[in-house]
């Protein structure tokens, strides 16, 4: 019997599309993994009723002749932020107990084209906010590294499903480092894509100028296989972009003669832990040169700026969004209620975490008249100047190359009492968010107590392509990409 | 900010907390704006503010109809509804 937890997702489809595997097999054994090792790290939260029904469709439609799609038969695991019809969505949060969606999000529909196995949702911080994964009311998710750490977040769920082998495939989002930041601690591979590349509709909206959808997987193929069937216009996210999807899995190199890679020195000084800096340094730049990279200095010098206009842009985005948690349409209703008033403060009290709370309100703030200017608006203008940089940086440089997180995966506990410190994890990823820039982070090392370290590669708009093509390089010279948890 | 400022913002945004969360977040509060302040020594003149990066502008369709989900399909999540319609309390 082949152990389909160690293929990868392109050979899954391969060997299911042949017929020389049955997608019921492979679905079959993940589920199994799932409910054994899922109660020891809390990475699934639901898992859903007919996985072997939409395994058993696609054995058939493969029997009747049918063409399957690029994701035949693949198990793949979806953040707890995005609607699947009829099934149980919540952001983790109280506010949506037992919301189940009329509809699916086009992401999810994507997948089922493809003829993917969605097996079930993954825990989340509540409303993607937060990077460690403890905000969730479904508790905390343990790092498969150390289970006394997080995982990273906000998709944290997801990111432990893939290090933990319980899918091949995840969907994550990431506002402000939430599919990268997780990815880097779980030793994974995550991409931000471009804003406009992926649709958000169906995706519970946060701050919507920030929000993105993007893959997880073990290695860079799989990765560019599922960013490639979720990527593409459409006309029910108005923010889409009509631009052709490239064929990002054939986005390959061995040699990166002629690439350039820029390093913002500035941001390597300090601020990040001693294993973080030598990884990037010893194992990220030394290899990436060795094939043929040329290594420019590049300066970013509003990116220092980024987590404070980020937490004013998304808060201000997120205390409206979440104005739709009223306690009327769907969700959670209070019943301590005398008249409509009390049944929106009332079901927003007792619906919403603490940190949630805390973000709307100081949205309210940023926004709130007499202070507008001096927050929400002064923070616009500084994306404007972290834009700017990142422009001026790529006249010399093809990609940017930094950290993904500035520490490993932390202790549970040890950064929630004090959100600056916890809004800091993600001093990395932001700008990307700001910027709409797309974003990938990969294993590139390990700590000196064997926590997994992630870079971060940042491209052009739209140039996922470069991204997938650099990493590809970077694995074909290195095993970072292989390294696993002990499970 | 006072403490009669903060009770206006939890207000606006129909929230009510309770007197342990006031305190905490009041005092978080004071620390997350102390640190936004850093912006202040950012010289943004003459600059645009970017709200969104994606470049674009209005997106517009034709305003013709397409099938929609239907009304007991919109209303299977509501809390309460009374035959094709969200039921709330009195609200006059």
């Amino acid at each position: 019997m082949i152990d389909f937890y160690r293929v990868s997702a392109s050979e899954i489809a391969k060997n299911v599309k042949s017929g020389d595997w049955s997608a019921t097999d492979v679905a079959k054994q993940y589920l199994d993994r799932i409910n054994k090792i899922n109660p020891s790290l809390n990475a699934f939260i639901n898992l859903h009723d007919e996985i072997m029904e939409v395994a058993q469709k696609v054995d058939e439609k493969r029997k009747a002749g049918k063409p399957l799609g690029k994701l035949a038969g693949v198990p793949v695991a979806v953040k707890d932020n995005m609607c699947e019809k009829g099934k149980l969505t919540t952001s983790c949060s109280k506010v949506l107990k037992g919301y189940k969606p009329p509809y699916n999000a086009t992401v999810i529909d994507k997948l089922l084209d493809a003829d993917a196995i969605p097996m079930g949702k993954t825990n989340m911080d509540e409303f993607a906010m937060g990077s460690s994964n403890e905000t969730s009311i479904y508790g905390p998710v343990n790092n498969p590294y150390d289970k006394d750490r997080i995982p990273g977040g906000s998709s944290g769920g997801s990111a432990a499903a893939i290090a933990a082998g319980l899918v091949p495939l995840a969907l994550g989002s990431d506002t402000g480092g939430s599919i990268r930041q997780p990815a880097s601690l779980c030793g994974i591979a995550g991409i931000k894509p471009t804003n406009g590349r992926v649709s958000r509709y169906g995706l519970m909206a946060y701050s919507s100028s920030l929000d993105q959808i993007g893959p997880f997987a073990r290695n860079i193929n799989d990765t560019a296989l599922m960013l490639e069937v979720i990527s593409g216009f459409d006309l029910k996210d108005s923010t889409s972009i009509n631009t052709p999807v490239p064929e990002y899995t054939a986005q390959k190199a061995t040699s990166l003669k002629g690439t350039r890679i820029g390093v913002p020195r500035a941001l390597l000084k300090d601020g990040l832990e001693i294993d973080v800096k030598n990884a990037i340094e010893k194992n990220a730049i030394e290899n990436l040169k060795a094939l043929g990279a040329e290594i420019v200095d590049i300066e970013l010098p509003h990116a220092k700026y980024g987590i404070a206009a980020y937490y004013l842009v998304a808060t201000a985005e997120a205390s409206s969004n979440l104005g739709r948690y009223d306690g009327i349409h769907y969700g959670y209703r209070s019943e301590n209620i005398k008249d409509l008033a009390s049944v929106y403060t009332n079901s927003r009290s007792e619906g919403f975490g603490r940190e949630v709370k805390r973000r709307i309100i100081l949205g309210t703030f940023s926004l709130s008249s007499g202070y507008y200017d001096q927050y929400y608006n002064k923070a616009t203008k500084v994306r404007r100047l972290i834009l700017n940089d990142y422009l001026e940086a790529f006249k010399k440089a093809d990609v940017i190359l930094t950290p993904t997180s500035p520490c490993c995966a932390f202790k549970k506990g040890e950064k929630s009492a004090d959100p600056i410190q916890m809004y800091l994890s993600d001093i990395y990823t932001v700008c990307n968010n700001l910027s709409g820039l797309p974003g990938i982070s990969v294993n590139c090392g390990v700590s000196s107590i064997g926590l997994p370290i992630g870079m971060q590669l940042t491209g052009k708009a739209f140039g996922e392509g470069e991204l997938c093509k650099v990493v590809s390089a970077f694995e074909s010279a290195t095993n970072y990409h292989q390294i696993t948890p002990n499970i | 900010m006072n403490k009669q400022e903060f009770d206006n913002l939890t207000k606006l945004s129909r929230l009510q907390l309770d007197d342990r969360d006031k305190e905490a977040f009041q005092k978080d509060f004071e620390n997350i704006i102390n640190y936004v302040a850093q912006l202040a020594e950012v010289n943004t003149d003459d600059v645009e503010p970017l709200v969104q990066a994606s470049g674009l502008k209005n997106v517009f369709r034709q305003d013709s109809p397409v099938p929609s989900i239907g009304v007991d399909v919109a209303l299977s999540n509501a809390p309460q509804r009374e035959g094709s319609s969200f039921k709330v309390p009195n609200v006059i």
